[in-house]
């Protein structure tokens, strides 16, 4: 029980009408990185924000062990926010410490430190003074999970962050983001419906579709059927990488419809 | 010409209580404009006839009866619009139609419809006396210190509401935070530009300096610097044309943004962009 960091007891999340998360209860381990697949809808950013705290659960509840209640560093998708609004990068991760820092942060010397250090990690320390909308979107997402480090969270959650970006910026994230699980013992969570690179990058899977249909590592469930159950369609079993996985091949709708 | 203005009484009361306002409207402009709720501000800015109206119905101090009834209005709005019962611009159409309506009403009730309708509605900047500036001076003065002591946690909030939240920013009483100083502001301004054009000020210092400053800093103090621009330009060519104070300085914000939104980098930039 000692390294479990966050525990969802029988959550259940409706959506307006819609019943988001069902009975999802799991245990997420200190120093893991999970990848949280599922396809379009499944319920994977409702999930994150249920363990961050951006909605309220309406049956079941989220325990979140440790010392601080602010543990959790959250990157949410890169298109939600403006991107002509006047702040540098270092006045956005500079923004990630004002939890910390009460209702009136004040920036001293250490909070500045802190912010080039959170700056250097993920490899944006010379362009500390761009304004955020002049970015790529593979580096406006490394500056977002500076400003997620900069308070030191012992998790991380990510939502979906390389989609959008080529597979240069994809193969910069994954390089940054296994530096940072290695210096600073981060668990990850990073949400993802890219069944060809996740698998093979991450220690557990969680499958949701509402609810959990498995919780494990990929070796282990590679080569069950679980993935097609969840996606609702075949897919094809790939071995490159770290471990075997399953990729969604061409498939016609019709598919759907006669199972 | 300005010698000669600023020896008269009525017009250096006009300038000292516009800067007052200006100052105070521009700064929170900044956070309109970031936080597009430039209706938010129009609603509230419109159903302040309701709360006038009230306490000239009911003749009590009208200043302390719009600032209550504005405030009401502000948080009412942003209850509505948050929980999501209503879509938020259908809120604030109902609310600014429903109060306008309501004051209108009762000013035409109180028999003294077309003077103070329109002296509220426009505004008479060369008519305010030295205690009103006494009240313009407290409220701006209350105003600017909370939007300075609350900066850094409002600006988290307009950039990125969703995270701000997640990292424990108390992201509803910021939002009304900003609705009530913004209504507090209108209040204050009523009787200077009016119900009608205190919205425009409330949008047009930063939505110009937005086209040409890049960073938040730059925006801000650009919006102050133009906001009194506006106003004292307004205020020589209303005196030279004698023209009405307050539609003219609003006049003056209009063309100053559109040289400004004519040379803007980010309007440039964007057609690049578009072109490929």
């Amino acid at each position: 029980m000692a390294d479990i960091i966050v525990e969802l007891d029988h959550i259940w999340v409706w959506r307006g009408e819609n019943l988001a998360l069902k009975d999802v209860s799991l245990a997420i381990r200190r120093g893991k990185f999970i990848g949280l697949m599922g396809p379009n809808g499944s319920g994977k950013t409702t999930f994150l924000k249920t363990i961050v705290g951006l909605i309220k659960p309406d049956r079941g509840k989220v325990i979140v062990t440790g010392p601080t209640a602010k543990a959790i560093g959250y990157v949410p998708q890169e298109e939600h926010t403006d991107p002509d609004f006047p702040v540098t990068v270092h006045d956005v991760v500079e923004m990630g410490l004002y939890g910390s820092l009460g209702m009136f942060p004040r920036i001293g010397s250490s909070e500045k430190q802190r912010i080039e250090k959170a700056l250097v990690r993920v490899g944006m320390q010379d362009h500390s003074s761009r304004r955020i909308g002049e970015l790529s979107g593979g580096e406006k997402q490394r500056v977002f999970i500076a400003r997620a480090i900069v308070a030191e969270p012992r998790l991380l959650l990510l939502d979906e962050p390389t989609t959008g970006v080529d597979a240069g910026a994809r193969d910069d994230f994954y390089r940054v983001l296994f530096g940072l699980i290695k210096d600073l013992s981060l668990t990850v969570v990073l949400a993802s419906h890219d069944l060809e690179v996740v698998p093979g990058k991450v220690d557990e899977i969680i499958c949701i579709n509402q609810t959990v249909f498995v919780h494990g590592p990929p070796e282990e469930i590679a080569d069950t059927d679980v993935f097609r159950r969840a996606y609702g369609c075949e897919l094809e079993f790939m071995v490159h990488g770290r471990y075997p996985h399953r990729v969604i091949r061409e498939h016609d709708h019709e598919e759907h419809d006669a199972e | 010409m300005l010698s000669e203005m600023l020896s008269m009484p009525f017009f250096l009361h006009a300038l000292i209580g516009g800067l007052l306002v200006v100052v105070m409207l521009s700064f929170l402009s900044f956070f309109v404009v970031l936080r597009r709720i430039s209706f938010i501000g129009v609603g509230i800015s419109h159903s302040a006839l309701g709360g006038v109206a009230l306490g000239i119905v009911l003749g009590l101090n009208i200043t302390l009866t719009a600032t209550v009834f504005c405030a009401g209005i502000a948080l009412l709005i942003g209850f509505i619009s948050r929980r999501g019962y209503v879509r938020e611009d259908a809120a604030i159409g109902i609310t600014f139609s429903g109060t306008m309506a309501l004051g209108i009403t009762l000013i035409a009730l109180s028999g003294s419809y077309t003077s103070s309708l329109f002296s509220y509605l426009f505004g008479s900047i060369l008519s305010i006396t030295r205690s009103d500036i006494y009240v313009i001076a407290i409220y701006s003065a209350s105003i600017v210190t909370l939007l300075v002591v609350f900066f850094k946690q409002l600006l988290n909030v307009s950039f990125d509401e969703e995270v701000a939240m997640a990292t424990g920013a108390p992201v509803g009483f910021l939002h009304n935070l900003l609705l009530v100083l913004i209504a507090l502001a209108i209040v204050a301004s009523i009787k200077l530009v009016g119900i009608v054009l205190v919205a425009a000020l409330l949008v047009l210092p930063a939505a110009t300096a937005y086209q040409i400053a890049q960073t938040y800093r730059k925006v801000l103090a650009l919006s102050i610097i133009l906001g009194i621009v506006s106003l004292v330009a307004g205020l020589v060519l209303s005196y030279g044309f004698d023209l009405p104070s307050g539609a003219t300085i609003v006049l003056c914000a209009c063309l100053i943004f559109f040289a400004c939104f004519a040379v803007s980098p980010r309007r440039r930039g964007r057609r690049s962009n578009q072109g490929g």
